[in-house]
């Protein structure tokens, strides 16, 4: 038995490894040199990938994870949080203090409205992509064959109102926020334009008062 | 514009973001699950699991860091998955479900049609679903998603140079595959 190990440590010992392949001695002399990013030799296939774009989500799908996110508060950065708030909800709990507040909102609404359209027909200069937000298109987004391919929102002015008393005698405070709405959209003739729509939040939170 | 002023500020912003990134995550999860269904429900999977650290607030990193987290959660819900499917496989041992996968990876696409360069985007679109994925992963998160090697590496636990190594072994593999489909007059290039 021993001799047989003999023999065969001896026939193992003989073999000699294959030498390395060109194309893996070239791998490992660029991995070496750090110039494994820099390979130009594949820039036609590159190319060729780069040209074809992923395929978009069914509505099926893209509904469905929709429906996962639509009320999770969306963190633009680390100080602004857009939050899942309806204006409405707001409007609701403002008029505790001012009775004229569904006037107010409704004269926002209409120089929103009219600012949107004014944009509208102006087209973009210079610099087009919101920094805030990534740019993508969702084909068909509407009938009329304009699509939204960017969205970004800034906030204008924040506010403190002070401390309000609502009916039941519960202090809240009142916070306003405007903010400007920015969408990029785009028609069918590939004419890119930019809508701004002002908007106003009235958030009343409870207040502690001793 | 009336999809987007009746919404929220914050799902109109979601509805922005999955716009723009649901294609190349789905894609990713179709590379790792090889399968349409199980691909859409991986990424459900994973965008509930960052739903879930946003609203407790254990996300760590900002809006950036969505992807890489959701690209590396996607690739562990695909290898629990198929370590399931294959106890599954050796239980019921059913070599029909592998022949009936692969065709339906094979006819479920990818990449949007493109009249003009069709016959190369198939050869591509065939090439890349063909690959291993550890070289196919490597090449969609370069190409489809910007990454560096760098956050490759990190998302796939691998070092920087493995994963140029794979993306230059992965566009050779398929450099090759349109070569020999010229070869053969399969691509009229």
């Amino acid at each position: 038995m021993e001799m047989n190990y003999k023999d065969l440590e001896q026939l193992i010992a003989s073999l000699k490894p294959t030498g390395l392949s060109d194309c893996t001695l070239s791998r490992l002399e660029m991995a070496m040199c750090g110039r494994l990013d820099a390979d130009a030799s594949h820039v036609a296939v590159e190319r060729s990938l780069h040209a074809m774009a992923p395929r978009s989500l069914s509505d099926d799908t893209f509904e469905k994870l929709f429906c996962l996110i639509e009320n999770v508060a969306f963190p633009m950065n680390e100080k602004v949080v857009l939050f899942p708030v309806a204006h409405k909800q707001s409007a609701e709990t403002q008029p505790v203090r001012r009775a004229s507040f569904a006037k107010r909102i409704t004269a926002i609404a209409a120089v929103a409205t009219l600012g949107g359209l004014a944009a509208l027909w102006t087209p973009v200069v210079g610099e087009r992509k919101i920094s805030s937000t990534e740019t993508g298109v969702r084909p068909n987004f509407n009938q009329s064959g304009v699509v939204a391919t960017n969205y970004g929102s800034d906030i204008e002015t924040a506010a403190d109102e002070g401390v309000i008393w609502t009916e039941d005698h519960q202090p809240r405070r009142v916070l306003r926020i405007q903010y400007q709405d920015r969408v990029l959209v785009r028609d069918q003739n590939g004419v890119e334009r930019m809508l701004f729509l002002p908007r106003e939040e009235v958030y009343v939170v409870p207040e502690k008062v001793d | 514009m009336s999809a987007v002023t009746s919404l929220s500020p914050s799902a109109t912003a979601w509805r922005a973001w999955l716009t723009a990134n649901g294609p190349r995550l789905l894609l990713f999860a179709k590379n790792q699950t090889r399968n349409a269904q199980d691909a859409e429900d991986v990424l459900q999977d994973a965008l509930v699991k960052l739903v879930e650290k946003l609203n407790d607030g254990s996300f760590d990193g900002g809006q950036d860091m969505w992807m890489a987290y959701l690209y590396t959660t996607i690739r562990r819900q695909a290898i629990d998955l198929g370590r399931k499917d294959d106890r599954r496989r050796k239980r019921e041992d059913f070599v029909s479900d592998e022949i009936e996968a692969e065709a339906a990876v094979k006819s479920d696409p990818w990449f949007e049609s493109d009249a003009s360069g069709e016959e190369t985007r198939g050869q591509l679109e065939a090439g890349l679903k063909e690959l291993p994925t550890k070289f196919s992963e490597v090449i969609l998160l370069k190409i489809w998603s910007d990454k560096t090697f760098a956050e490759i590496g990190e998302m796939l636990q691998i070092s920087q140079n493995t994963a140029a190594s794979r993306y230059r072994y992965g566009l050779e593999m398929l450099k090759r595959k349109l070569v020999e489909s010229k070869t053969k007059g399969d691509l009229s290039l």
